[in-house]
């Protein structure tokens, strides 16, 4: 398990690493000064210079790198001039959001399009299974943010059982007691986390169908039958840990795909997350705020990756880990 | 199964905290707080350097004035004015001194008292270059020196007899701590932290602001003045009209101080407890055009023309746009100027709304319509780019519109949305072809020399991005700023307006009414016309919380 | 297998709309008759999906934006097909390490949200031409079709005739046209194929953003930017482009699902 988790974290540096580099190719194949930011009137002419030397804005292009390279290592992330903030302070505020939205919907999404999934494939033929199924693909088909409009126009809008934006009151939050600040955020989440959670359980479990009915051929599968066990039994016990190592790893394709869904909920629901921020920041040009976002949110990917594979193998031992 | 039971139970649980917490959020009694519904955020909470309105909202109850502008908006001599922090003064017999007497009652929010060096300190603040305060530099131009006479007492001399050297001091200065803010370099004041917590003497202290969510300000309860009929007042964001209203129907929001759409006004018509309010607005919207091409400020190859410039303007049904885009609450300007200004004239003569007489002159200039109808002279197309900052979704569409009123002659109009650095670089290197410009003016009418005099390509915070220059309106708004009289004033200011609707210096596109709208549970007292929010100390807020149902008798706006 | 007729068919009617657009749209789709009176105007029978708030026919708009929208997300995918392709080819055939150290390379590209890098590109270069979106799609989804091309790559070049092949020396790059991609091809389809029903949506994200082909060209996410600044007036302009997008995702992702459900043995039902 060490090993495995070493080597993952070798390897999340390398990619990384890749990362960083192809945001600084790209901030100077690009047209325009990529420390635009540098000349923000907000700054004030020693708090520039200290930038300049801090980014290597004079240096040559291969010692820029290297500077940038380090400095996002010690996690100096620059100056952002869209919100007249360090970068890492924006990220303080805005990533423990998304983690608030995300963590809730990932798992009631993954939880629910696994059942989903598993439900499908063991009735499937029947017309129910085939009503799910088309209820899926209709979910996949839709483009997040016009389920995200949908739930937000007929939930917040028409129905008002939901706030129509933002994370919290915006008036009473910080004057009511723990345990009311706590109902307050939760009010305010269930619909983005329940949408993003529909969206993940749809794909999920168009995935989770697939694995199972594959792993229903099997031949231990035949065997468990043949020796009598009951149909429910057999599926739970065999055909479920057996597929949910493919799921889990098709999930740690998807979590990419789960983070696209956020930043729409987010943008539509005005989830001050990182989602939102990076939308904004890229509307402003902020190029340091959208390169920070960007590194952040491939470091989630692979954690929870890592994390995925951690419980992949788990839930099937027969699943080895490796690096 | 028992994981399907637990995985049930567990979904339960979660919807009944849900529906626990909405009930939470809906029962609240708010008392003496006022909650406005507000564009954006401030940029910073400082007079000499904030530009954006919000940010005024804000510092105006939280800084006092030495003195406030009557509601005539009366900018010439001192009458009419309100005293504040100066609780008088007097004019010498020339009439080129005046000695202030600052309220001995007047605190600062750490209850240090506000004295004469404080508004020296804030003079040189306003006036030192490096802070480049536009307002800074007009008082600048017309005060020789600012000497305090004791604690309480100080005198400003005057260079010249203009007749708004009352209003460019007083309506501009605010007062600064100077026990707070004298040792701060002069370059680390825009980053220190009093411009996002500032320390006022006005009749609301700050309390907190969240950024991009919102501002915090509370009553001081022995303002020297009488304490502020309300508690607190907090400025929520919101991105735009639809989702403030819909804050006031859910009851979050008492106020919006954002421009409504007829839409929602329509809307708000509807419901018993909310009424509409026009809030007084200097804004207009124009499309500049752009006379030099590159630095070296050669001669714009297209639209250095005049004929060609008043062709482009008749070829556009203005009456049609503002309609299209704000319904009734649409005024077309009557030119460089907003109606509330003393010098507003009707009378003004604007180029009609023509299409075969713009097609004739585009004719008369060589401009020849191709096949696919859009005109060329000489290989050249007629291509004409619309920028304006990718922030403001008006403009867009105000750009979509003329795009489409141009291609009806032949011309050819290219969309250019900018981000602000983009648009910033573009006007500095004179690369552009028109710039459409949002601007609310203070009330006085001398603004004009920011936006059209030959003066203002080298002002620091010149709004002449086209560089337009001619020396005959040049001398017209000389005249009239230096007039003594204001039918001297107002005669001179005609020219230079009249001249510049001739010229077709900028196509003038929207003057919107601007309507708010108001919870019935708040009491207004009437709005100053060029800021609603300095009468929020007046404003009474009754203690029980509004209704949530809405009727469906129409009401009148 | 049935084929899926339904899906098919759709799938032509939206294509052939799309080339034949100047025929069958009654109205220029930038066209603003009378911005006055004919504002948001609701289905009629002269404008049968309303118009917007310029007074452009919306029918016209959605069947241009078709055009947009399909030819984008074709172009992209075909973009990402060549390169990946290529990349998956050779990592899958030469194996060893050029296979790891190439796989290595997509692994970190997979690991990048693909939205996020869309948007860096944003950021970097601005607002984008039509021609500069098919680019950045088709750069950002390169990745994942080599994975699928490396993955039937080396299935195929374990096959006995294969090995054969090359025991007889001719030269790889030939075996690998001739042979080994044919064998290949009705799985890339199958990937191609379901790469498009991913992209139509991530475009119109990106217009809905604001980030996706500039003001006059109509696309559907530039439709649904409209009508979501318009959401409680004119909800015509939400719910048609958000039918056609769902429509063409949902019959492409039927047309894909098949496909690959045929070539997938484990699918068969048990003999």
């Amino acid at each position: 398990m060490r090993g495995f988790l070493l080597a993952r974290a070798r390897q999340a540096a390398l990619v990384l690493v890749a990362v960083v580099s192809l945001t600084f190719a790209l901030a100077h194949a690009a047209p325009g000064d990529p420390f635009w930011a540098i000349e923000d009137p907000q700054l004030s002419t020693a708090e520039r210079d200290r930038l300049r030397s801090e980014w290597g804005y004079d240096l040559p292009v291969w010692k820029q790198y290297v500077t940038w390279l380090g400095n996002f290592a010690t996690g100096d992330f620059g100056w952002s001039h869209s919100r007249g903030q360090p970068v890492v302070a924006v990220l303080r505020d805005a990533v423990p959001n998304t983690l608030i939205l995300m963590v809730p919907a990932v798992l009631i999404g993954v939880l629910f399009g696994v059942a989903l999934g598993t439900w499908q494939a063991a009735r499937d033929g029947r017309a129910t299974a085939r009503a799910a199924d088309a209820a899926t693909l209709t979910f996949v088909s839709i483009p997040d943010f016009v389920v995200a409009l949908l739930a937000l126009s007929v939930f917040a809008l028409q129905w008002q059982v939901a706030p129509a934006s933002g994370m919290v009151d915006p008036v009473f939050h910080d004057s009511m007691p723990a345990l009311g600040r706590v109902l307050d955020v939760a009010s305010h989440l269930w619909l983005p986390a329940g949408t993003l959670a529909l969206l993940i359980a749809a794909a999920v479990s168009r995935y989770q169908r697939v694995a199972v009915l594959g792993v229903l051929h099997e031949l231990y599968i035949q065997t468990a039958r043949a020796k009598g066990a009951s149909e429910r039994i057999t599926i739970l016990r065999h055909a479920v840990p057996n597929a949910l190592g493919p799921v889990i790893a098709i999930g740690g394709l998807l979590f990419p795909t789960m983070f696209a869904g956020a930043v729409f909920v987010e943008k539509i629901f005005a989830w001050p997350g990182m989602g939102l921020t990076i939308v904004d920041a890229v509307a402003g040009r902020d190029y340091a705020l959208v390169q920070a976002i960007v590194v952040t949110g491939t470091v989630l990917v692979l954690v929870a990756n890592t994390a995925a594979d951690v419980i992949a193998s788990i839930v099937n031992p027969r699943t080895r880990l490796e690096a | 199964m028992r994981s399907r039971f637990v995985r049930s139970a567990a979904l339960a649980a979660i919807a009944a905290l849900a529906v626990l917490a909405s009930s939470c959020a809906v029962d609240r009694g708010r008392g003496g707080t006022l909650v406005i519904s507000t564009a954006g955020d401030p940029d910073l909470l400082f007079p000499p350097m904030q530009r954006q309105q919000q940010a005024r909202e804000v510092t105006d109850l939280l800084f006092d004035k030495l003195a406030e502008i009557g509601s005539d908006l009366n900018t010439i001599g001192d009458a009419g004015w309100t005293p504040r922090l100066a609780r008088g003064w007097e004019w010498s017999l020339d009439s080129m001194e005046v000695t202030f007497h600052l309220e001995p009652r007047a605190r600062w929010h750490d209850s240090v008292p506000v004295r004469a060096s404080d508004v020296l300190f804030a003079y040189s603040v306003y006036t030192d270059p490096a802070i480049g305060s536009s307002d800074g530099a007009l008082m600048a131009s017309m005060i020789d020196s600012l000497t305090v006479r004791d604690s309480v007492t100080f005198t400003v001399w005057y260079g010249q007899a203009r007749p708004e050297r009352f209003y460019s001091f007083v309506y501009w200065l605010v007062p600064l701590p100077e026990h707070l803010l004298g040792s701060v370099p002069r370059d680390s004041l825009r980053t220190s932290a009093f411009t996002r917590a500032p320390v006022g003497n006005g009749p609301f202290r700050f309390v907190r602001w969240e950024p991009r969510q919102r501002v915090e300000v509370e009553a001081v309860r022995d303002y020297y003045l009488g304490a502020a009929r309300l508690d607190r007042v907090i400025w929520t964001i919101v991105p735009d009209g639809q989702t403030a209203v819909q804050r006031m129907f859910a009851g979050e929001a008492d106020f919006i101080g954002v421009p409504l759409s007829p839409a929602e006004v329509a809307e708000i018509s509807n419901h018993s407890q909310i009424r509409s309010v026009r809030l007084g607005s200097t804004q207009y919207t124009y499309l500049q055009f752009n006379m030099v091409d590159g630095p070296a400020s050669r001669p714009h190859p297209i639209l250095s023309n005049r004929e060609l410039r008043r062709a482009l303007t008749m070829a556009v049904d203005r009456e049609a746009v503002a309609r299209n885009l704000v319904d009734s609450l649409a005024r077309v300007p009557l030119g460089p100027l907003a109606r509330v200004q003393w010098s507003a004239d009707s009378s003004l003569r604007q180029l009609p709304f023509d299409r075969d007489e713009a097609a004739r002159i585009l004719d008369s200039l060589g401009w020849v319509a191709g096949r696919d109808g859009m005109r060329s002279r000489g290989g050249q197309r007629l291509r004409i780019g619309v920028a304006f900052p990718a922030s403001s979704s008006q403009r867009q569409r105000l750009a979509t519109l003329l795009q489409e009123q141009w291609r009806a002659v032949g011309v050819n109009a290219e969309i250019e949305r900018l981000e602000i650095s983009a648009m910033m670089s573009r006007i500095g290197t004179a690369q552009f072809d028109a710039v459409l410009m949002t601007v609310a003016p203070a009330p006085s009418p001398s603004g004009i020399r920011q936006t059209w005099s030959t003066a203002a390509h080298s002002m620091s915070n010149g709004l002449n991005l086209g560089k337009y220059s001619n020396p005959a309106i040049d001398a017209s708004i000389d005249s009239a700023v230096s007039a003594s009289s204001i039918d001297a004033a107002r005669a001179h200011y005609r020219a230079a307006y009249q001249g510049l609707l001739d010229d077709a210096a900028a196509i003038w596109l929207l003057e919107p009414i601007v309507v708010g709208a108001v919870n019935g549970r708040v009491t207004l007292p009437m709005l100053r016309t060029d800021a609603w929010w300095t009468s929020i100390p007046g404003w009474r807020v009754s203690g029980e919380p509004p209704p949530a149902v809405s009727d469906t008798a129409p009401r009148t706006p | 297998m049935r084929p899926p007729r339904a899906a098919i068919v759709t799938l032509a009617v939206i294509v052939l709309a799309a080339l034949a657009a100047p025929v069958i749209t009654p109205y220029n789709p930038a066209a603003q008759p009378d911005i006055v009176a004919d504002k948001n105007l609701s289905p009629s029978r002269a404008h049968p999906f309303g118009t917007d708030q310029y007074s452009r026919d919306v029918f016209s708009r959605i069947v241009y934006g078709g055009r947009t929208s399909l030819s984008i997300a074709g172009l992209s995918v075909l973009v990402a097909l060549l390169i990946g392709t290529s990349v998956g080819a050779v990592a899958g055939y030469a194996g060893g390490r050029a296979d790891r150290w190439l796989m290595r390379g997509v692994d970190a590209a997979l690991s990048v949200p693909r939205l996020l890098l869309v948007l860096v590109l944003a950021a970097a270069f601005g607002q984008m031409s039509a021609a500069g979106l098919v680019i950045v799609l088709g750069l950002t989804g390169w990745p994942g079709m080599s994975r699928i091309v490396r993955a039937q790559v080396r299935e195929v070049a374990a096959l006995d005739y294969v090995l054969a092949a090359r025991a007889l020396g001719i030269p790889p790059l030939r075996v690998l046209l001739r042979h080994v991609l044919p064998a290949v091809m009705p799985q890339v389809l199958v990937a191609a194929t379901l790469g498009v029903a991913t992209v139509i949506p991530l475009e119109a994200g990106l217009s809905f953003l604001g980030l996706g082909v500039p003001a006059p060209v109509p696309s559907w996410g530039g439709i649904l930017l409209d009508g979501y600044e318009q959401r409680l007036r004119a909800w015509w302009l939400l719910v048609f482009p958000s039918a056609a997008i769902v429509v063409t995702v949902i019959a492409v992702n039927v047309v894909g699902e098949r496909l690959r459900e045929s070539l997938d043995p484990r699918l068969r039902p048990p003999v």
